[in-house]
Formats: C-alpha cells, structure tokens, sequence
C-alpha cells in the first residue's frame, strides 16, 4: 500500500465514519439552540467552539459532512450511472454516433460548470435535489469521456475480437469484457470526481442554492461566518479546513488508487 | 588469437532470485559467438551483465573481463567511458533505441562528441562530419537528417548499428537485433553486421532465440538453458554433433520438419472462397476535407477446401492481418465477397460464424485476464442456437482443456497464471470447441518458444486431423508454413502473387518476391549442408 493510498483512504474513511455517526448521534443536538451560549472559542464543552445562535460547530460539522458527502456521492454516482454507458456505447459504435456523443460533450463542457449549476438551481429552485442534479450533469460527459477513451484501446485487443468471433454482440462485449477491464480507471476518476463535486456542493450552499436551513452544510457555514470573522475567527477555520481535507482527502485517494492500478507504478 | 570478452563464473541475482549461475564463457577477437536459448535462459541478463545495465537491486559474483579489464570492478564513471567506445550495443526494438525528437545524425554525433576526450578533442562540427561517415558506412548516407520516425524498421535499426559502431568499439553486443524485422530487413541487417566486423575486426556477440539465424552467423555458439551454460562449441561442430541432450532438442525443434506432399484436393466445393476482396482505410480531411484512401487489400481471392491445409505468407504490413479481419466480418468491405460453405457469410450468419474460428498470436492478449480459463474456453458456446446453461458449458469447457493438455485444476485459474504455451493451449481449446469447419492461425506459434511451438503444431495437427478441420496458417515464418500446409498462398502489398502446392512454391517458386523472401529466411539445414 502507498502512502497516498494510505493516507487518502485514512482521511477519507474518517470524513465517512463521522458523516454517517451524525445521522445517529451528535456530541450536542443540532437543534438546540442557546443564545447565551453563541461564539464561544473552543473549550472543554463545545471543542470546536460554537456559532451565532450557540449551536455546537462540531456537531454541525459532522451532520454537514453528511449533506456535503451525501449530495457529492449521488452527483457522482448519476455522472458516472449515466456517463459510463454513453462512452461504452460510443466506443463501441464508432463513426457518427460516437461523432455525436463526443460533440455533446464538448457543447456541455464548454460552459463553466458552476456557473451553469447556479443557473439549473435557480430554475429548479434551490436545495439538496437540484444541487444533486446540477453537478452531476457536469459528471456525465467527464465519465463518459473518460470510459471512451478506457474502452477504445480494448476493442483493439485481442480478447475483444475473439469475443466477436465468439458472435457477442457489442452491448454484451461492452458489459463482459471492456468494463471489467476499464473498471480500475474508472474508480480513480469516482474518487477525483467526489472531490470536485464535494467543492461544486459547498460552493453552491455558500451561495444559498444549495441545501437550504435549518440542514446544515459546509458552505452554509462558511457563509455564515464570513460576517462575523471580526468576532470569531474560529468559526470559519473550521469549515473551511473540513472542506480542504476532504478535497485533499479524495485527492490523495484517487492519487493513491493511479498508482496501485498502474502495472508500471506497481513495479517501481 | 586472445580472447576479447571472457566471462569467468558470473553469478547474477535479480532480486534475490538467482538468474545466472557461474557461466563461463569465451569470445575470441575478431569472431562471432552466437548465445541461444528460449525465454528465461538469461540471455538478455547476460548481455546486460556484460554492458552493466542490470536494474537497481541487480547483484553480481564473478568477473566480466574485456581485454582483460574487469568491468564489473569498474566504477560507474569508467564504466560510462567504455560504453560506446570499447563496447558497442544493439538492442530488439530499434525504435525504443532512438530518441525520438532527434534527427538520426545528432544521435550518432553525440556518441563521438560524448567520447571526444577519450578519442581526440572533438568539436560539435567534426562529430557531425564523422557521424555522416558513419551512416554512411551502414548504408544510410545521406539520412543524417532524417528523423526516426521518417525511417523504416530495418533503417532504423541501422541508425542504431552506426551508432553502437561509431566508435569502432572491440566488442559489440547484439541482443535479438533483428527479431523485430521483416526476413528480407533481417538478411540485410545481418549481412551489415557480419561485414562491419569483419571489417573493423571486432568480435559480436549475437544473441538470438533463433537458431537457424545464429547458426549462419556464429563461429561459436553457445547454448543457455535456465541460467546456465548447456554447451559452447564451433558452430558447425556444435549443430552436427551435439553433446547434450538439451541442444539436440533445442536444434530439433528449430528444424521443423517438412510436411510431406499430398494430392491436391480439388477446389469444387470450396470451404471457404473469398472473392476480390477490398479493404480501404481513410484517413485525415476532417469533415469535409478529401480523406487520403489507403488500400490495403486490393482484389484477394483465395479460397480453402474442406480438411485442407493453407498457409498465407507475407512480411508485415502487407495486408494479411486486414485479410484475416474481413474474412472473419470482423472488419467490412469496400468490395468483394467471402462465402463459407457456399454461402454469403457477412457475419450476422451466426451459423456460419461457428465454422470459423480463430487463434491469435500473443496468447496474452487474446485472453481477457478478468476471466478464468473455462469461461474463456466457453466463451463461444454462446454462438449455439440453444446455449447450454453454465453447469453445461463448464462441463464442455473441461473437457477440452484436457483435450489441449492441460490439467483439472487449470479451469479456475485466470490466463496470466499460465505460461505462453499454455495460453495458447487455451486459446486453441476456445477456438475449437464448437467444432468448427475451419481454424484460422494467425501467427499462432510466432511468440512461443521453439520448443514449445514444436507441440503447439504438433496438438493443432492432432486435434484438426481428428475432426477433418481445414487450417488456414497465417504467418510470416516460412519455416512453419512448409512444415504446416499443403498449398499456399504469398501476399505482398495487399496482393496475393503467388500460390501453389506448398512444395512447388519452395522448390520451384516462380515470382522474385517468393524467392528473396526464401533466401533470405535462416535455415538450418542451408548452414549444415555441404557447400
């Protein structure tokens, strides 16, 4: 095991645990407001400190770990559901349709995707779902791209064409043989992607067209701190430091799968 | 005469692993010595060991001495001063040799600018004007300008001889220099070689899997098997009477034997009967530019009878693997037709299609390393009409894997836990379990080692005999095409010139392209025949 792979996984594994332990359990309830108690500094009671309405940062930190993680992993998963068949299929019919799919891809990235993801969340009406549906449209033609450019090479191999001389038809050839086969490349490309997606998610609740209150999230946060930096600094290292490791995290992570996967990385 | 290169029991390990062990052997100034062996005999290792290119971690016991001087007691730095100047290097694959941003005349400037203390002070002009005189002197005068990828594979390959020779060095190592060259390239190659020196009086040191090559080469040949010295002898002497046991098999196997000559069957009904076929590619000119039209197959007809044995010949490039794809409707047709059994087969015939099956050449890359060995044997069970369910087809899949040789326990394992022959066991196994009418060898045995290609034919022979399956041998190994075929077919740029009974086109061959192609192909039996 790699360092980076070990360390990705580590930090990675950790955002995950704490995201999931908040849907159960909290240091302090999330709803539990006390005003006397609002913009403490980190102390023995509230570690992380605690916000402008004496909610616990820790607490909101974990459950915004859940909405930031949550709505990045079901961005990527709709990216990568719909984007790895359109590239298998691409590859495998070559000529005018992979033409066509490839062109598509191009027309969608070339708009900036955040901007385009402010725009579709404005039209949708912000909150969780359309962030979901924001970002991983931007997901689609990268994974689709990416499982082309995985799966033309193998329907030069061998095993491909001994397969057609077996009768399989593409679709099943597809399935069989060149997933399987480019199944290593794409779970790099899911892990680089969760990190992006992680950002585009704070990004849009930090302009409010995310997850809307009273559901926490990172963005959210550090929006709300930004006012009040005079007063507590602390409240915005947090979020924005919870938001750095987990980029950092999946970063290193999908860094860390390359190598692994990589038969020339494994032998140095 | 004294010896330029001795190697007194050199041990080399690669990580941890004992490779070679305590090989002795001899070159004498001036001469040739020849190294044999199949893969993991350690003749590449040896080769490195001499020029002290092992990878990091390598460790060596033992002396490599050159003129005397042992180099493997050489710091790095003196070590850099030999190469190049006291020993020159040839490798396989010459465009890996070659930087490839380059041109081919700063390449070999480099060598003499890089010597130039050693040799006489040099500037950047004098060792461009010697590196003219040394292209000149492999035959490339005049390319100094030309980059690598503006050469063909034999040019190339003599780019990297003027540059190992630049120096005139006393010793030059050649590892498989002409493996990756068509035979006509490969008889001038080595022809460049020989005379380079005899000329310069360096001593080669020719390292070769192929013993026929060798053995028009050699004055002395030694045999490596497993890390260690089989035999070392004159080469006449060596290949006449052999020593050792594993020599005489090594030599067996490389002089495949010639298929003796049959009645010609008669092409009424032919199996297989393919009909002007034309394949273009086009490439370039964007959407609405001209595309520039390459034809690769121009008008081929040939057709293969029923149990008939065929073989299809030609160097690379000359349109016999785009045959192989449109007979197979692997790849479409500007024009032309392929009947199976007298029918039109376009390959959505999936009754056809189960007559015609293919073995590839690198049995590493026609088996997918996700699957395991009954699944892949059982892949095209799924051209049948009713596919059998997959108790079924592990079943059918087992018994062909015993039918190939191989053992029970191969049916879990996944291919790159077997060896080159075994794959190919495999792939021989999948391609002929639906039975059909016709088995297409592309190379097939082109990768294997003699040994193990001598029971590869020798299964295919047994296995197609049984059921009366025609053989279609795609190869560029002539070697294998007169041991294999009854007729055959020579294909050179996307024409087929010349075809007849195996037998005529060898002792008789009408066309000068069939007959440059036989002279140029090593033979052992040219070598030990009594001039």
């Amino acid at each position: 095991m790699n360092r980076r792979l070990f360390f990705g996984a580590l930090l990675a594994g950790a955002f995950v645990v704490l995201a999931l332990l908040s849907l159960v359990w909290t240091p302090h309830p999330l709803e539990h407001l006390a005003i006397a108690e609002r913009l403490q500094p980190p102390n023995l009671a509230h570690w992380l400190g605690t916000d402008h309405l004496g909610r616990d940062v820790l607490s909101l930190l974990m459950r915004g770990a859940a909405t930031s993680l949550g709505v990045a992993a079901l961005a990527v998963s709709l990216g990568a559901l719909a984007g790895v068949p359109l590239g298998l299929w691409a590859a495998a019919r070559a000529g005018w349709l992979d033409e066509l799919l490839m062109r598509g891809n191009d027309i969608v990235f070339a708009f900036p995707p955040l901007l385009l993801a402010v725009l579709l969340t404005t039209a949708l009406g912000p909150g969780a779902a359309s962030a979901i549906l924001a970002v991983g449209v931007f997901n689609i033609p990268v994974f689709a791209r990416v499982a082309r450019g995985l799966a033309l090479p193998l329907w030069q191999r061998e095993f491909v064409l001994a397969a057609r001389t077996a009768g399989k038809s593409d679709g099943r050839i597809s399935r069989e043989h060149v997933l399987p086969n480019l199944a290593g490349g794409l779970v790099v490309q899911l892990s680089l992607q969760l990190s992006l997606a992680l950002l585009a998610e704070t990004g849009l609740s930090y302009i409010g067209l995310g997850t809307q209150p009273p559901q926490p999230s990172w963005g959210r946060m550090l929006a709300d701190a930004q006012t009040l930096t005079a007063l507590s600094p602390t409240l915005a290292l947090f979020p924005g430091l919870a938001v750095a490791l987990a980029v950092l995290a999946f970063h290193l992570l999908a860094d860390g799968l390359r190598e692994r996967l990589d038969p020339q990385g494994a032998a140095r | 005469m004294s010896p330029a290169l001795t190697l007194v029991d050199l041990h080399v390990e690669l990580a941890g692993q004992p490779r070679l062990h305590g090989l002795n052997l001899e070159l004498r100034a001036g001469e040739v010595l020849g190294l044999v062996g199949e893969s993991g005999s350690g003749k590449s290792l040896t080769a490195l060991a001499i020029a002290g290119l092992l990878p990091a971690g390598a460790r060596t016991r033992g002396q490599v001495l050159l003129d005397g001087e042992n180099l493997l007691a050489l710091p790095e730095a003196q070590m850099d001063a030999r190469r190049g100047a006291a020993l020159g290097l040839v490798f396989q694959e010459p465009m890996n040799a070659l930087n490839p941003l380059m041109t081919l005349g700063e390449q070999v400037a480099e060598v003499f600018f890089l010597h130039s203390g050693l040799h006489r002070p040099l500037s950047r002009r004098g060792a461009v004007a010697e590196a003219e005189s040394a292209l000149a002197r492999v035959g490339l005068g005049g390319m100094a300008g030309r980059h690598p990828h503006e050469l063909s594979g034999g040019q190339r390959q003599r780019g990297v001889i003027a540059i190992a020779m630049a120096l005139r060095p006393r010793l030059l190592i050649a590892d498989e220099p002409t493996t990756a060259l068509d035979v006509r390239t490969q008889a001038q190659v080595l022809a460049l070689l020989r005379e380079l020196v005899r000329e310069q009086g360096s001593s080669l040191l020719l390292i070769s899997h192929d013993l026929p090559l060798v053995a028009g080469m050699a004055d002395h040949i030694a045999v490596l098997r497993q890390g260690r010295l089989v035999e070392q002898g004159p080469a006449l002497a060596l290949l006449r009477e052999p020593r050792q046991a594993e020599t005489a098999a090594l030599i067996a196997a490389s002089a495949l034997t010639p298929r003796p000559a049959v009645a010609a069957v008669s092409p009424e009904a032919p199996l297989l009967a393919a009909d002007g076929l034309v394949r273009e590619y086009r490439s370039g000119g964007g959407w609405w530019g001209r595309p520039v039209v390459k034809r690769v197959l121009d008008g081929v007809s040939l057709h293969v009878a029923p149990g008939e044995r065929v073989g299809l010949v030609g160097e690379s490039g000359c349109g016999k693997s785009t045959l192989l794809r449109t007979l197979l409707a692997l790849e479409p047709l500007q024009a032309g037709e392929v009947r199976l059994q007298g029918r039109r087969f376009t390959g959505a015939e999936r009754a056809l299609r189960r007559q015609l099956q293919i073995v590839f050449q690198d049995p590493a890359g026609s088996l997918d390393p996700r699957w395991r060995a009954w699944e892949l044997v059982a892949e095209p069970l799924a051209l049948l009409e009713t596919v059998p369910d997959r108790a079924e087809q592990r079943r059918l899949a087992c018994a062909w894997l015993a039918r190939v040789g191989l053992d029970e326990d191969a049916a879990e394992r996944f291919p790159h836990q077997f060896s080159g022959g075994q794959r190919q066991r495999l792939a021989i196994a999948r391609a002929l379990i639906l039975q059909p009418a016709l088995l297409v060898l592309d190379e097939a045995v082109s990768a294997l080692d003699v040994s193990v290609r001598a029971q590869v034919l020798a299964l295919i022979d047994g296995l197609c005999r049984e059921r009366g399956t025609a053989l279609l041998f795609v190869t560029h190994d002539l070697g294998v095409v007169r041991a294999a075929t009854d007729r055959l077919y020579v294909m050179q740029a996307g024409r087929i010139v010349e075809s007849g009974a195996t037998v005529e086109v060898f002792e008789r061959p009408r066309e000068a392209y069939t007959k440059e192609l036989l002279a140029a192909t090593p033979s052992l039996e040219a070598v030990l025949s009594p001039r």
